[in-house]
């Protein structure tokens, strides 16, 4: 699996993986304090889904793994999809969250950091469905629902008659 | 001789140096002044790096007018609040230690547009109430009533007035949740005897809309004033200034 740098703004650069597909995008939060194999492991398991369905997805690898950084995590966070949504021209995003990242979900929809040409969703998991195989694929079942449900919710939206 | 404003009849001390954006501002402690470790060692590495930095004494402390036991958060607040409007431009990075903690949480809520961040060092929003008040016993209570004030409690050599806690009950912060957007780092020793290191994380709980990091330092004491610690600060202060 190939990481791209992404320079932040006078910040160090994040090491993301982002593979373009059709919208909504999927976002992973990387966990914080655990170790960096796990990230890794759930990104290439969800890059891989994202090979199959055809969605998009991004994530990144925390700056400093086994640290607590919100501050870091969030603003890498918030890099990232300002760049999908620059160079992919993608509006609606799955940002997918462990409980403790969940606050980064929230803090991006709070009025202060909203952007409001992006739609962001969100899905805040129990921590456990990162760490193994079968969880892994609940999660990814899940994610097939949502991502399911606002292509079908566009779709209604466009053939709405006026 | 520092640089001085006169606010509500009193002169306050402050120490400007001039700088690049953003600046950083310095809220000290309770009875401290800005000539302490953290202050000083904050100024030299602002001159280094070429960023602006301000400290100041609150009234009643260090180089600034007034009578320490007379004063209360209320009026160290006004004192913040006007050094900050008066003597600093455009985004700033306030560093508040311990009681300057609480004073900069209050701040960034009323000039939320100019605070680019916060970092808290031992920040103790709250303390008068839930550090001094609710730790003492109801005689301890009765007499801090009755004689006007406290000293010497639990091996703490600092006064407090029961004035100090009556007042501050109007600015309690912990109670609600705050409006604050900015990130915010929360530098906690987890052998501070003053602060209780579960307070960066209650401060943490209080502020849903804003990417707070806790960096709890196992040996760490209230001052934070070792040179790991120093550098610590200062790290946090680089990754927040870009």
């Amino acid at each position: 699996m190939r990481f791209t740098e992404i320079s932040q703004p006078h910040h160090v650069p994040i090491q993301a993986v982002i593979e373009p597909g059709r919208g909504p995008w999927v976002i992973l939060v990387p966990a914080m304090e655990k170790p960096e194999t796990l990230n890794v492991a759930l990104i290439e398991f969800l890059r891989a889904r994202s090979a199959v369905t055809g969605d998009g997805f991004a994530s990144f690898l925390p700056e400093q793994p086994m640290r607590f950084d919100e501050v870091g995590n969030f603003a890498a966070t918030k890099r990232l999809i300002d760049v999908v949504h620059a160079q992919h021209d993608a509006s609606k995003f799955v940002v997918v969250a462990a409980q403790r990242e969940g606050r980064t979900l929230n803090i991006l929809r709070s009025p202060a950091y909203r952007n409001p040409k992006i739609a962001i969703e969100g899905m805040v998991e129990q921590t456990s469905l990162f760490e193994s195989l079968p969880e892994r694929v609940a999660l990814a079942k899940r994610l097939a629902a949502v991502t399911n449900e606002i292509r079908s919710r566009a779709i209604v939206q466009h053939y709405r008659p006026s | 001789m520092s640089n001085t404003i006169v606010h509500h009849n009193r002169r306050i001390a402050y120490e400007p140096q001039a700088g690049q954006a953003p600046g950083l501002m310095f809220l000290g402690g309770y009875a401290s002044d800005m000539t302490g470790t953290k202050a000083t060692f904050l100024a030299e590495r602002c001159a280094t790096a070429g960023h602006a930095f301000l400290r100041f004494d609150y009234s009643g402390h260090g180089q600034s007018e007034g009578r320490f036991a007379e004063g209360c958060i209320g009026d160290w607040y006004d004192d913040a609040l006007a050094v900050f409007d008066q003597c600093t431009d455009g985004q700033q990075i306030l560093i508040g230690s311990s009681m300057g903690g609480w004073l900069a949480l209050k701040l960034a809520c009323e000039r939320p547009e100019r605070v680019k961040a916060i970092i808290g060092i031992a920040a103790a929003p709250d303390f008068t109430e839930d550090l001094v008040w609710n730790q003492l016993t109801s005689s301890e209570q009765e007499q801090m009533q009755r004689e006007g004030s406290l000293s010497g409690k639990g091996g703490d050599p600092l006064t407090y007035s029961y004035k100090l806690v009556l007042e501050g009950r109007q600015h309690l912060l912990l109670r609600v949740s705050l409006p604050i957007a900015c990130p915010v780092i929360l530098l906690q020793g987890q052998k501070d005897e003053a602060v209780p290191w579960q307070t960066a994380q209650r401060i943490r709980d209080n502020l849903p809309n804003a990417p707070v990091t806790v960096k709890l330092i196992p040996d760490g004491d209230h001052r934070l004033s070792a040179p790991e610690h120093l550098a610590l600060l200062w790290e946090s202060v680089v990754s927040l200034s870009v």
